[in-house]
């Protein structure tokens, strides 16, 4: 058991030894990549600039083909991920491998994979249709395509691409269009997809407005006018990633054509941006801990909290700049102090000092715990569509006021009447009886001598 | 029996007299408190050295924690590991008595006579030892009571050293307030009337000293803090005031007001809370009462009686007016609930059924009273109407005490507890009287020596018989502790014996508490329905929602919604509150009465008073208004996670021998269709008899979807859906 | 009392303009067709009383008391609607929730008749049932239909399932101030006040006779040691728990009920009576016996004094002993696993 553990630790020190000397490393983990595809609808060649660049960033890619490689299509060893990337290219077949099940799939990207799928109207493998369903992405079936009467008017052939603005898109942590200046129109063509609402989606990119997806009959190539419409309008979406809570992303694109030579030109900046994202090249940000302490420096383990005390707490945030850790800045950070419900919900701001020239200290400044005592939450949700999750939290109990915590009374000034009336009382009783028996003296006095004369 | 001794001429003889006296009392006062002792070491021997129940537990644990942190930490204790997350203040909310007394002990032993004692075994046998200085409270209290009758004091002594009504609360191992309360309780009434008939402040003093320990320790101090004052206020109706009261009672209710207000738990309830006001008022009226006392001397009896009727009228006017306006205002809190349900007997099961979950608050039936005193207790009235003949001072307290203790006994069992002492000591003025009467073999007129011998006879007779109703009773209370409160209720005998003619034992709470403990992280939080509370907190040191401390309502409310609502929404609640584990109690594989559906019941009612538009009894019960778990039982019931946490996998249990799987408390077949799947939760442990059933919540689905999606798709994924049809989702919110 | 009726009603119509006009309609109807402030519904009026535009709550209650429907909820029910509907009416007369919804009752009474198109209307296939309206905008005939059915709360009848219903509704249409009013019976009050004085003036007109009684000691004892011998027989156990009388059917009698938590009322008084004479036998065996001993030593009859000593002591010790073991075997009955018998 002790063995295990430390090997374990071992492992995990030289995994991050390794990270460190792949310093021209691209995303923050390797880029050892499977590509999935079918030969019968794919030709790596119409591909090859898109590879290319991916290649230049030093991706390793293996590529398998559905039909002929089925024995390279596995992504466990033993229980061991094979590969840190997953991309599936469009697949005809219903089924693909029993490698490649939807369970399969939903493991590995349990387990920390990143996955890239790319459909189309063509080629939707089942095992593909059902991980992306449970993901909450519902692309439309085969042979069903986006359709936009009124971009392609008069066109004969009712798929032809589609343009989206690149300025539409949705998420800024994957496409960032504000410094787009060039109004680059993205080319599109293939499936569009219904999304649930699974708050762990980030849509990418919506169909346009007058798109419509409706089955094509894929001998006649006309629009078959009795298929129910699969979306209408924005209501259909194009690009749409997923990052789960272990932070393993997802991106889905209804058109395999997108990523193909013929399109790059237009589409080259956004894939690459997309693939970055998918493959965490960006939009990853990490937290380096945490820390609250009284306001005077002494930590909760040398002086437990009690209520109405002044506490700081701070974070401390990375980017990934896509070579290093860099400082993150943001203002929307908030931390939450809560027992059941929160107590307090505060604006971390960003200080200007800078830990190792990696993170930034968020903090709280000086503030006053409440005036409750029980068991607080410290936490920090910091959740935002398209960068990765931090969730920080830290349970402490804060206790009442001992006895002795407590104001003496002559402290408070109400309390004074009181002590008059006591002490005033106290000492006219001593008066009282001292006067008894000075008073009584002399009667008792008597039988005394009585006594003393019997005697 | 003492003997009665005879006028001796010689003064060496006498002496010789006196201390075979002193000594034969002494033999007996050995023998008394050694049957007391080893009457309740039944559980010790039968099972072990173990703490019993429940509220004991906490009790423990609390030592413990005073043991090891000393007397100020312990004070202001603020224990994070209950009520999470609330928290509780538990130096601010206990009776600090019974924990200091025994850390006392411990201390003494440890470090001044050098014997290392465990703490666990002086709490276990903390019990058994007081027992024996209760009686001899008891044997001063009856002396002080009738006439130094010293053949009544060692009665009593001897009976409430082996009456089952006090033995059931004072066994080894139920380490709980009542074990020291009762000592104090005939302490505080012996040093009171002693105080009353002497009139000696020293001993007012000491009664009041005697009622802050015990106030320190129980809250059942509120009978004594009545007690006195309506003895008093009863002796001033019957004309009986003097001197000697008036400075007993001033005495003991000035400084016992003032000691208990020390108790971090009593606080100001002494001077705000309506349960304290007649001992207040009545010291008010004894001023009173002195001053016009004062005034008869001094003035013509005709005006006398003018000035006293309308003062006594206009006393009355402001104190009512008083009361009632200070009440309206706030400044004094109303009565307690459990006060309420002593008077009001419908009061408690409709606004707070948690006061009457509790099964020690229900009514008694005449059958307990017998079990728990046998033939004292129609020995009992006699003793009262003898007391009556001739109703000295101190005979109205114990006839006011046996009047008020029956009716509060027969409303609430665990009341029998205070109601015990007195019937000992009546009991005992009975037999003493008859014995008085019937073993006096002093010569008499009679000359005649057949007729003599008739006599002697007839005395014998009597006295035989009723020594053998005596040896009796021995027979009845041996075998009693013996039965029925020698159980620690956490290990149970299962009635069966192994090969060798050991007992077989049925030890499923530990197990599954030791497994809590070894198994889980330290910091996780245990639900369960707050009888388990102390128990998980003291055995498996784990972080509970609600425990036997039942003073938020709300909270335990909150747990009982989960219990009967449907999966999802129960894990949206315990998620709320950081819940890791959930723990029920099930009887039904074996037969056990006290588990968790049986309770169930008090769940729903207890959350229904706080949603009654969430969870509804009615739902529970079927058309026909039966509570039931088989096949005809409603959907909510099915629904609830108390049934599907208690049946989980019980049918199955019994399939693999094609049994129906029959529940055995509640005599139900449960069928594998009723039984839904487990979502939620997955089991992570359950005792080998099934008792205990430990379930840990499922984590957060990583993908964002429900629990039970993900279930279906763990079911169901390997048959995939051939056509794809458009799914109808929720518009999406932007 | 018609004056003040009516003042409140033009003075609501003062302040219905606020609240709308639909209020004042629907306590006009109140007043109108009301029976403790419930509108009676038949098929004439029921369309016209719940239809929209209302600013109100309504809950309209559908039962059938006649006994030969056999609803025993329903009879049940029927004076705890009347109660609710009256403390509603006793905190707000205007039937208005402080300046926001107001709250109305109706009811229908298949026993009543005209009202068979009504029940038919809401199908109503089980009774009592509970339907609430809520505030709504929408008029004609759209807006009857937009109902609810209304849980019936708790399962014990009287206060309790009064008090959980008015909990119920409170926290669901946000009432405020809204408690069980019961309105004081003033006849009743005039008799208890009545027979108050008259026994006063009889105590005092035979002030002598009560003041030896309330001073004879023997009295109270009695009356004490009764109490005692009553309180610990489960007395209240049959009070508070509402215990039978006596089990068994038609035929046999079932006197005691087997289990230590459980009996029957008839039993306090069987086991009372069996204590009453232990006790009984035992305080004449001290008090009567030495008694008659000295009585007769007086007379100096030594021979019929020593005789009577015996003879009454064998006799009360056997009465003792016969009831003892009776009350053993009594016990017994109750827990059978009770070793110890006397006698047979």
């Amino acid at each position: 058991m002790l063995l295990s553990f430390s090997s374990s630790i071992q492992i995990i020190l030289a995994s991050f030894l390794l990270l460190l000397s792949l310093a021209d490393a691209l995303s923050i983990h390797p880029l050892k990549t499977l590509v999935v595809y079918d030969n019968r609808l794919t030709d790596l060649q119409d591909y090859s600039k898109f590879f290319q660049n991916l290649q230049d960033r030093s991706y390793d890619f293996t590529f398998a083909s559905i039909n002929n490689d089925t024995d390279k299509i596995r992504l466990y060893s033993d229980e061991e991920k094979l590969y840190d990337n997953l991309i599936i290219f469009p697949i005809k077949t219903k089924r693909m491998s029993s490698e490649i099940t939807p369970k399969k799939l939903l493991k590995y990207f349990e387990d920390g994979g990143d996955i890239l799928t790319i459909t189309s109207p063509n080629g939707l493998t089942d095992p593909v249709r059902l991980f992306l369903n449970e993901l909450g992405i519902f692309p439309s079936p085969k042979q069903y395509h986006l359709i936009d009467v009124f971009q392609n008017e008069g066109s004969a052939d009712p798929s032809s691409s589609v343009t989206i603005p690149v300025s539409e898109t949705l998420n800024k942590f994957v496409y960032d269009s504000h410094d787009d200046t060039t109004e680059t129109e993205l080319i599109y063509q293939g499936s569009s997809a219904l999304l649930n609402n699974n708050k762990f989606l980030v849509p990418v990119l919506q169909a346009p407005k007058t798109s419509i997806n409706k089955r094509i009959d894929a001998k006649t190539n006309v629009v078959d006018a009795n298929s129910e419409e699969w979306t209408i309008g924005s209501q259909g979406y194009v690009v749409v990633g997923f990052q789960n809570l272990k932070n393993s992303r997802c991106s889905w694109i209804g058109s395999d054509k997108f990523f193909s030579n013929e399109y790059f030109e237009s589409n080259s900046k956004f894939v690459t941006e997309l693939v970055k994202w998918t493959f965490k090249e960006k939009g990853v940000i990490k937290s380096l801990g945490f820390n609250h302490s009284h306001f005077d420096g002494r930590s909760y383990e040398e002086e437990p909290y009690k209520i109405k005390d002044d506490i700081v707490y701070d974070l401390y945030l990375s980017e990934w700049d896509g070579d290093k850790w860099v400082p993150y800045k943001s203002d929307d950070v908030q931390f939450e102090l809560k027992m059941i419900d929160p107590y307090y919900r505060l604006t971390l701001e960003a200080s200007d000092k800078v830990i190792d020239n990696i993170s930034t200290v968020y903090t709280t400044g000086r503030f006053k715990l409440p005036d409750h005592h029980g068991v607080f939450t410290f936490l920090t949700d910091y959740k935002r569509p398209g960068l990765t999750f931090i969730e920080e939290l830290d349970i402490k109990a804060i206790r009442h006021l001992a006895h002795t915590e407590y104001l003496r009374s002559y402290e408070i000034t109400n309390a004074w009447v009181y002590l008059t009336s006591i002490y005033s009382v106290i000492s006219l009783w001593i008066v009282f009886v001292a006067l008894i028996i000075i008073s009584a003296r002399k009667t008792t006095s008597k039988p005394v001598s009585q006594t003393k004369k019997t005697q | 029996m003492a003997t009665v001794s005879s006028p001796s001429p010689c003064c060496t003889s006498q002496q010789l007299l006196l201390g075979i006296k002193a000594f034969l009392k002494l033999v007996i006062f050995i023998c008394i408190i050694g049957a007391a002792t080893s009457n309740r070491l039944f559980s010790v021997i039968r099972f072990e050295s173990i703490i019993h129940e429940f509220d004991p537990w906490f009790n423990f644990r609390a030592t413990k924690y005073l043991v090891a942190n000393g007397f100020h930490k312990f004070l202001n204790w603020f224990d994070d590991k209950t009520w999470y997350p609330l928290g509780r203040v538990t130096g601010g909310t206990l009776y600090p008595g019974l924990m200091t007394t025994s850390g006392l002990v411990w201390h003494i032993f440890n470090n001044y006579l050098g014997l290392p004692i465990d703490i666990r075994n002086i709490c276990v046998l903390f019990a058994p030892a007081f027992s024996g200085i209760t009686a001899l409270a008891t044997y001063l209290f009856t002396k002080q009571v009738y006439h130094n009758d010293e053949i009544a004091a060692f009665l009593s002594a001897a009976f409430i050293a082996i009456a089952p009504g006090y033995i059931s609360r004072s066994v080894a191992g139920s380490y709980d307030n009542e074990a020291i309360a009762i000592t104090l309780l005939m302490t505080s009434f012996y040093l009171w009337i002693k105080a009353m008939k002497t009139g000696s402040i020293a001993f007012g003093t000491f009664a009041a000293l005697s009622y802050f320990y015990m106030v320190s320790a129980w809250g059942g101090y509120v009978f004594i803090t009545n007690l006195i004052p309506f003895h008093v206020f009863l002796l001033i109706l019957m004309g009986r005031y003097n001197h000697k009261l008036y400075s007993a009672y001033c005495t003991w209710f000035s400084i016992g007001t003032l000691a208990s207000m020390q108790i971090p738990f009593v606080g100001f309830l002494p001077i705000r809370s309506n349960d304290h006001m007649s001992a207040l008022g009545v010291f008010g009226l004894l001023q009173f009462v002195m001053i016009a006392d004062h005034i008869k001397s001094k003035i013509s009896s005709a005006h006398f009686k003018i000035f006293i009727t309308s003062s006594i009228l206009i006393l009355i006017g402001i104190g009512i007016l008083g009361v009632v306006g200070l009440t309206y205002l706030g400044l004094i809190a109303p009565w307690t609930g459990r006060f309420y349900s002593l008077w009001d007997t419908s009061y408690a099961k409709i606004h707070i059924p948690i006061i009457a979950s509790v099964s020690e608050h229900q009514p008694t039936a005449w059958s307990s009273f017998f079990f728990d005193t046998q033939f004292l207790i129609w020995l009992f009235p006699v003793g009262v109407f003898l007391l009556f003949t001739e109703l000295r001072d101190e005979h109205v307290f114990v006839i006011a005490y046996s009047v008020l203790c029956s009716y509060f006994a027969g409303v609430m069992v665990r009341l029998m507890l205070t109601l015990t002492p007195i019937i000992c000591v009546c009991a005992a003025i009975t037999i003493s009287k008859l014995f008085h009467v019937y073993l006096d073999f002093r010569d008499s007129v009679i000359k005649n020596k057949t007729d003599r011998l008739i006599k002697t006879v007839t005395n014998l007779i009597v006295s035989s018989v009723f020594l053998s109703y005596l040896i009796f009773f021995v027979y009845h209370c041996t075998w009693v502790t013996s039965n029925a409160y020698s159980s620690p209720s956490v290990v149970l005998l299962s009635g069966q014996t192994n090969q060798d003619g050991s007992p077989v034992y049925i030890d499923d709470f530990r197990e599954a508490y030791y497994w809590l403990r070894s198994n889980t992280a330290e910091d996780s939080k245990v639900a369960s329905w707050w009888d388990y509370g102390y128990q998980i907190g003291g055995m498996a040191d784990r972080t509970t929602l609600v425990d036997n401390n039942t003073w938020n309502n709300t909270h335990i409310a909150i747990v009982g919604r989960a219990m009967s609502s449907p999966e999802a929404k129960a894990y949206e609640i315990y998620k709320e509150l950081d819940v890791d584990y959930v723990l029920v109690v099930f009887g039904g594989l074996l037969g056990y009465s006290g588990d968790d559906i049986n309770k169930f019941l008090w769940m729903i009612r207890i959350s229904e008073g706080i949603w009654p538009e969430e969870i509804q009894e009615r739902k529970f019960f079927t058309e026909n208004g039966q509570y039931r778990v088989d096949e005809f039982a409603t959907d909510t019931m099915k629904n609830s996670l108390m049934y599907k946490l208690s049946y989980h996998n019980f049918p199955e249990l019994f399939s693999a021998g094609n049994m129906p799987a029959v529940d055995r408390v509640r005599g139900a077949t449960i069928r594998s269709q009723d039984v839904g799947n487990l979502d939620y939760f997955e089991e992570a442990f359950t005792s080998e008899n099934w008792m205990v059933r430990i379930y840990k919540l499922k984590d957060l689905d990583p993908e964002g979807r429900n629990l039970k999606d993900v279930a279906d798709f763990e079911r169901t994924g390997a048959a995939q859906k051939k056509i794809v049809k458009k799914p109808r989702l929720e518009p999406r919110l932007l | 009392m018609k004056v003040l009726e009516l003042f409140t009603i033009t003075l609501l119509y003062c302040t219905s303009i606020v609240y709308g006009l639909s209020n004042v309609r629907l306590l006009k109807e109140t007043k109108r067709n009301g029976q403790n402030g419930i509108i009676k519904l038949t098929d004439k009026n029921f369309k016209r009383v719940l239809e929209g535009p209302r600013d109100s709550y309504i809950i309209l209650l559908l039962t059938a008391t006649h006994p030969a429907v056999g609803c025993k909820v329903c009879e049940e029910i029927n004076p705890e609607y009347d109660v609710i509907a009256e403390s509603w009416f006793h905190a707000h007369p205007d039937g208005i929730n402080d300046g926001k919804k107001g709250l109305f009752f109706s009811k229908s009474d298949f026993i009543d008749g005209d009202n068979q198109e009504l029940f038919k209307f809401f199908q109503v296939s089980n009774v009592p049932i509970f339907l609430v309206y809520k505030p709504t905008d929408k008029a004609g005939p759209e807006s009857l239909t937009e109902y609810s059915m209304l849980n019936m709360p708790g399962v014990n009848k009287g206060k309790e399932r009064i008090q959980l219903f008015i909990n119920s509704i409170s926290h669901h249409f946000q009432l405020n101030n809204f408690v069980i009013y019961e309105p004081i019976n003033w006849g009743s009050r005039i008799i208890t006040i009545l027979g108050v004085s008259g026994i006063v003036l009889l105590l005092m007109k035979y002030r002598n006779l009560v003041k030896s009684v309330l001073l004879s000691k023997i009295l109270w004892a009695i009356f004490s040691c009764l109490f005692i011998i009553i309180m610990c027989n489960g007395y209240m156990f049959n009070k508070i728990r509402g215990a039978p009388y006596a089990g068994g059917n038609e035929k046999t009698v079932e006197y005691f009920k087997n289990g230590m938590q459980e009996q029957f009322a008839i039993e306090t008084q069987i086991v009372s009576f069996i204590y009453s004479t232990l006790g009984v036998a035992v305080l004449l065996l001290i008090k009567f016996v030495p008694f008659s001993l000295k009585f007769y030593e007086k007379k100096n009859k030594e021979h019929t004094a020593v005789l009577a000593y015996l003879g009454m002591s064998i006799l009360f010790l056997v009465a003792i002993f016969i009831f003892y073991s009776a009350l053993i075997r009594v016990f017994r009955m109750k827990y059978s696993h009770y070793p110890f018998k006397l006698g047979k």
